[in-house]
C-alpha cells in the first residue's frame, strides 16, 4: 500500500513541478523573449545585407552607398528617405520600392545615369534570392536616421589604412575593393557578374587591341571604358557605357596607377 | 413521461444529493469502461480488488486498455528488466505527433517561405521556440531510445523464437525513426539542412546501378538536386508518409508484443517456451493499478527531465542557421550525429560501396539476426561469440563516428581555420560573443600594441595569436608525420618520390605568422570587422587571407 501511494505521490510532484518551471520559466518570459527574438532577427537581416551590398552593389552605388555621380543615385542621402518616393510617384513603402528596384531592376535609361540596372531577383532571372533582396532592403533602410539627421556616426567610416610603404600593387588591390570593381567584374579569377572577368587579364591585355601595350590598354580601358568594349561578357553580350566613365577624376595619380599594376599581375 | 416520474420517485427516496452521487458514480463507470469511484479509490490505496474483478472488465471493454495485456509475469515488470524502452520509443512518437502538429500550422513547405516561417515561429509565436525544442530534443531522444532498446534486446536473447518476426519489426521501427530524424533535418531550410541532406542525397545517387541510384534519387528529390520538389516531398514524407508507417509497423510490433509476452529473464525462460500465456497466479502483476502507475510515473519523470534539459539550457536548443545558399558551401559540413558513421565511412572509400553497399548490409543483417542466430540458449554465457560481435560492433560504431566528425582526415587552409574559430559562419564564436560596444573602431594587429583597444579587444587579439601558433603547429605536426611516411617507403614509385620533393620543398602551416583586426563604423549600430592572417612562407613573398563580416549590437547567434 505504501508503494502505491509513494508512486502516486512522487508522479503528482512531478506533474507540479513540471507545472511550476513551465510557468515560471517559460511562460513568464515568453512576452520579453519574442521582441528580443525579433530585433535580433532584424538585426541578422541588416548584416546579411551588408554582406550583400559590399559583393553586388558598391560598384555603381559607392561603399557607403552615397552613389557614384553620373552612374547610380544615393541611397544613403536624406533626399532618399524623405522626397524620392513623391519624385517618382511611388505609392507604396520605401522598403517595397527598394525591394521591387532591386528584383527587377532599371532597365530603363533615365538619362541621368549612365548604367541601367540590372534585374537582381531570381524572380527576374537575375542572382538574388528574395531573402537577400529583404536582406538588402533592411541594409539601405539601416542608413536612415544618420542620413536624415546628418549623424557623422557612420558617415565617414575610416578607410583600412595601407601601410605608408605599401607597393603599386598593394594600393591597386586595395583600390579594386574600394571602388567595388567586384561588383560588375566579380574576383579576379572568380565568376563575374556583369563585367567581363579580369582573371588572367595581363597575359591577353597586350594583344586585345593592336597597337596598344597591355599597359596602355588597361589603362585605356579605366579611364575610356568606351574605346574598346570587348564582346564577350558573362550576361551575354558587352555593352558600351555600362562601365562608369568617371575615373579619371575620382581616382588619385597613385590609385590609377596601382591599378593598372595590380590588374598587370593577374597572368593566367 | 413515466420517466421522470421514475427519477422524481428515486430523488425522493434518497435524497437529491444521494441521488446526483449516485449519478455520478455511474458516469464515473461509464468513463472508465467498468470501475466506479470506490473501485478507483481502492486502487490508489493498493488494496486488493473486489470480486468479480472490476479491473479485468476494462481490458476487454476499453479500446486503449484492450491492447494492453491485464497482468504481466512479475519479473519482467522490473525496471531493470527492460527499462521500458519500448513504452518510451512510444510515447516520443506521441511527443513528436502533438509538438510536430502545433508547428505544422506555422509552416509550409516551399523555399520562399519556409526560413521565414522558421524566423515567425522563434520570433512571433508564442511558445514556438519551446515547442521546436521539444520536438528536436525528442526525435534525438527517441533515436537513442530505440536505438538502446534494440541493444536490450539483442543482449539479453529476446529476439529469438518466438520473437523473431517482432525484432524483424524493430528493425523497420529503427529505419523510420532515423528517417522520420532525417527528413525533418531538411525542413527549416537552413544551411545546416540544406547541406546534410545534399550529403544524403549524393549518397542515394550513388546506388548501384547507376539507373536504379538516379531514379530513386529523382524520386526522392524532384529533381538532380535540392529544391522546391525536394522541400515538398521530404515533408510530406515526415508528415504524413513515414508516420503512417511507423504507425502501421508499430501495431504489428505490438501485437507480437502482446501475443508472445516480454521476454522472462534467461535464468526462467527456454527458448520457444509460451510463458506470456501461462504466468502462475502467484506470480502475476496485474495492469491494472500496477504496471499502470509505473509507467505513469515513469513518463512522468522522462517529461520532466525532458522539460527541465530545455527550460535549464542543458540542451542548447533547436538550432537555425543562415538561409540555405546552394552557392555557399560551409567550410565543415557535418551530418546529423546518428549518421555521422556513414559520413566516417564514406571518408574511408568509394562512395557506391561505403555510403550504400555497407550500411544496406549492416541494416540487411541486423534485420536478419533472429533467423542466422541457431544458437539455442538467451544466457550470455552461452553466447560469447554474440556478445563478443556487439562489443566489436559498438567499438566500430564509435570509432566511425569520430570519423565522422571534422576531427578526422578535414584539411581546410590553417588560416582560414584560424579565422572560422574566431567568427564561425554559423553560432556565436569569440568576436560575436563580445560586447558589441567592447569592440574598439580601428586597426588592431597581434604583433603589435593594442593597451588602446578595449580589454575585450585585447583579449580577442591574444587569442587570435594562440590560434596561429596553434594552427601552425598542426598543420606542420601533420606535415613531418606525412613527410616521415613516404621517406620510410623502402622502393617508392616515381609517384611517390615526386610527392615527397614536392612536400620537402614546401614551408608548411603559417610560418612567421600574424593576426590583423580591422574594426570600422559602418552604419547605426553596425561595424564591419574585417580578419587578416599573414604568413611568409621561407623563399617566397607574404601570403593573406581576409575575410570580412558585418556585427550588429541586436544580433544573437547564442546557441543558433
Amino acid at each position: 500500500m505504501n508503494n502505491m501511494m509513494t508512486k502516486i505521490t512522487v508522479g503528482i510532484i512531478a506533474l507540479l513541478a513540471m507545472a511550476t518551471i513551465f510557468v515560471l520559466f517559460v511562460a513568464r518570459d515568453e512576452p520579453a523573449r519574442l521582441p528580443a527574438e525579433e530585433a535580433n532577427f532584424a538585426a541578422r537581416s541588416v548584416e546579411n545585407g551588408a554582406l550583400l551590398f559590399e559583393a553586388n552593389c558598391v560598384g555603381c552605388h559607392g561603399v557607403q552607398g552615397k552613389g557614384i555621380p553620373g552612374v547610380a543615385p544615393s541611397l544613403n542621402s536624406p533626399e532618399f528617405f524623405t522626397t524620392r518616393l513623391q519624385e517618382v510617384g511611388y505609392t507604396g513603402s520605401l522598403r517595397s520600392f527598394i525591394e521591387g528596384t532591386v528584383n527587377a531592376g532599371r532597365p530603363v535609361d533615365s538619362g541621368q545615369y549612365s548604367a541601367k540596372m540590372a534585374t537582381w531577383g531570381q524572380e527576374y532571372g537575375g542572382p538574388l534570392r528574395p531573402d537577400q533582396i529583404s536582406d538588402l532592403a533592411s541594409f539601405v533602410l539601416n542608413w536612415e536616421t544618420t542620413a536624415v539627421t546628418g549623424e557623422p556616426v557612420a558617415a565617414e567610416p575610416t578607410p583600412t589604412p595601407l601601410a605608408s610603404d605599401a607597393s603599386p600593387v598593394e594600393i591597386g588591390a586595395a583600390a579594386y575593393t574600394a571602388q567595388g570593381c567586384a561588383g560588375c567584374h566579380g574576383e579576379p579569377g572568380g565568376a563575374g557578374l556583369v563585367g567581363p572577368n579580369l582573371g588572367g587579364l595581363a597575359t591577353r591585355a597586350g594583344s586585345t587591341v593592336p597597337g596598344l601595350s597591355a599597359e596602355e590598354y588597361i589603362h585605356q580601358s579605366i579611364v575610356q571604358p568606351n574605346a574598346y568594349v570587348v564582346p564577350e561578357c558573362p550576361s551575354g553580350p558587352c555593352a558600351a557605357n555600362l562601365m562608369p566613365q568617371t575615373y579619371e577624376q575620382t581616382l588619385s595619380p597613385a590609385e590609377l596607377d596601382g591599378l593598372v599594376q595590380y590588374l598587370l599581375t593577374l597572368v593566367e | 413521461m413515466g420517466v421522470i416520474n421514475n427519477v422524481t420517485q428515486e430523488i425522493r427516496k434518497e435524497g437529491l444529493f444521494h441521488w446526483m452521487l449516485r449519478q455520478l458514480d455511474v458516469l464515473i463507470t461509464r468513463l472508465t469502461t467498468g470501475l466506479n469511484w470506490n473501485d478507483l479509490r481502492s486502487m490508489a490505496r493498493g488494496d486488493e480488488a473486489r470480486r468479480p474483478n472490476p479491473r479485468l472488465t476494462v481490458h476487454s471493454e476499453s479500446f486503449f486498455f484492450h491492447i494492453k495485456p491485464s497482468y504481466y509475469h512479475q519479473s519482467v515488470t522490473k525496471i531493470g528488466h527492460t527499462f521500458r524502452l519500448g513504452l518510451l520509443s512510444t510515447y516520443f512518437f506521441l511527443i513528436e505527433l502533438v509538438t510536430g502538429i502545433f508547428l505544422m500550422i506555422y509552416y509550409a513547405p516551399t523555399p520562399e517561405r519556409a526560413y521565414g516561417d522558421m524566423l515567425n515561429i522563434i520570433s512571433g509565436v508564442p511558445f514556438g521556440q519551446f515547442m521546436r525544442d521539444i520536438h528536436r530534443l525528442g526525435a534525438e531522444a527517441m533515436v537513442i531510445v530505440v536505438f538502446l532498446h534494440m541493444v536490450r534486446t539483442y543482449l539479453t536473447g529476446s529476439y529469438k523464437k518466438p520473437r523473431q518476426f517482432t525484432w524483424l519489426t524493430g528493425v523497420i521501427l529503427l529505419l523510420a525513426t532515423l528517417f522520420l530524424s532525417f527528413s525533418g533535418y531538411l525542413l527549416p531550410w537552413d544551411q545546416l539542412a540544406y547541406w546534410a541532406v545534399t550529403i544524403g542525397g549524393s549518397m542515394i545517387d550513388k546506388a548501384p546501378p547507376p539507373v536504379l541510384g538516379q531514379t530513386v534519387q529523382l524520386i526522392l528529390l524532384g529533381a538532380p538536386s535540392i529544391g522546391a520538389a525536394g522541400l515538398l516531398r521530404f515533408y510530406l514524407l515526415h508528415v504524413l508518409f513515414v508516420p503512417l508507417v511507423v504507425i502501421f509497423v508499430f501495431f504489428i510490433h505490438y501485437y507480437k508484443v502482446v501475443r508472445v509476452g516480454i521476454s522472462l529473464p534467461s535464468s526462467q525462460e527456454e527458448i520457444g517456451q509460451d510463458t506470456a500465456k501461462r504466468v502462475p497466479a502467484d506470480k502475476r502483476r496485474y495492469y491494472l493499478p500496477d504496471v499502470f502507475t509505473d509507467e505513469m510515473v515513469f513518463l512522468g519523470l522522462i517529461t520532466f527531465i525532458l522539460l527541465a534539459l530545455i527550460i535549464f539550457n542543458v540542451y542548447p536548443g533547436a538550432p537555425l542557421e543562415h538561409h540555405a545558399n546552394p552557392n555557399k558551401t560551409p567550410l565543415h559540413t557535418e551530418a546529423p550525429w546518428y549518421f555521422l558513421w556513414i559520413q566516417g565511412l564514406l571518408k574511408l572509400g568509394d562512395p557506391t560501396i561505403m555510403g550504400v553497399v555497407v550500411p544496406t548490409i549492416v541494416f540487411g543483417l541486423l534485420a536478419v539476426i533472429p533467423y542466422i542466430d541457431f544458437n539455442p540458449s538467451r544466457k550470455a554465457k552461452d553466447r560469447p561469440v554474440a556478445i563478443a560481435l556487439w562489443m566489436f560492433s559498438m567499438a566500430v560504431l564509435v570509432v566511425l563516428t569520430w570519423m565522422g566528425t571534422p576531427y578526422f582526415m578535414v584539411e581546410s587552409p590553417p588560416a582560414e581555420e584560424v579565422v572560422q574559430i574566431m567568427m564561425p559562419e554559423e553560432k556565436d564564436g569569440p568576436v560575436r560573443q563580445t560586447d558589441w560596444d567592447l569592440l574598439t573602431v580601428g586597426e588592431w594587429d597581434t604583433t603589435a600594441d593594442n593597451s588602446a583597444a578595449s580589454f575585450g579587444v585585447q583579449q580577442l587579439m591574444v587569442l587570435m595569436n594562440d590560434l596561429i601558433h596553434e594552427e601552425h603547429v598542426k598543420v606542420v605536426e601533420r606535415h613531418e608525420a606525412k613527410v616521415k611516411d613516404l621517406r620510410s617507403i623502402r622502393n617508392p614509385t616515381p609517384a611517390e618520390q615526386e610527392e615527397l620533393a614536392k612536400l620537402q620543398a614546401t614551408d608548411p602551416g603559417l610560418p612567421n605568422g600574424s593576426g590583423k583586426m580591422i574594426i570600422e563604423n559602418w552604419q547605426e549600430g553596425l561595424k564591419k570587422v574585417t580578419m587578416r592572417v599573414f604568413w611568409t612562407p621561407e623563399g617566397d613573398s607574404e601570403q593573406t587571407f581576409e575575410k570580412t563580416f558585418y556585427i550588429h549590437d541586436n544580433s544573437n547567434y547564442d546557441g543558433r
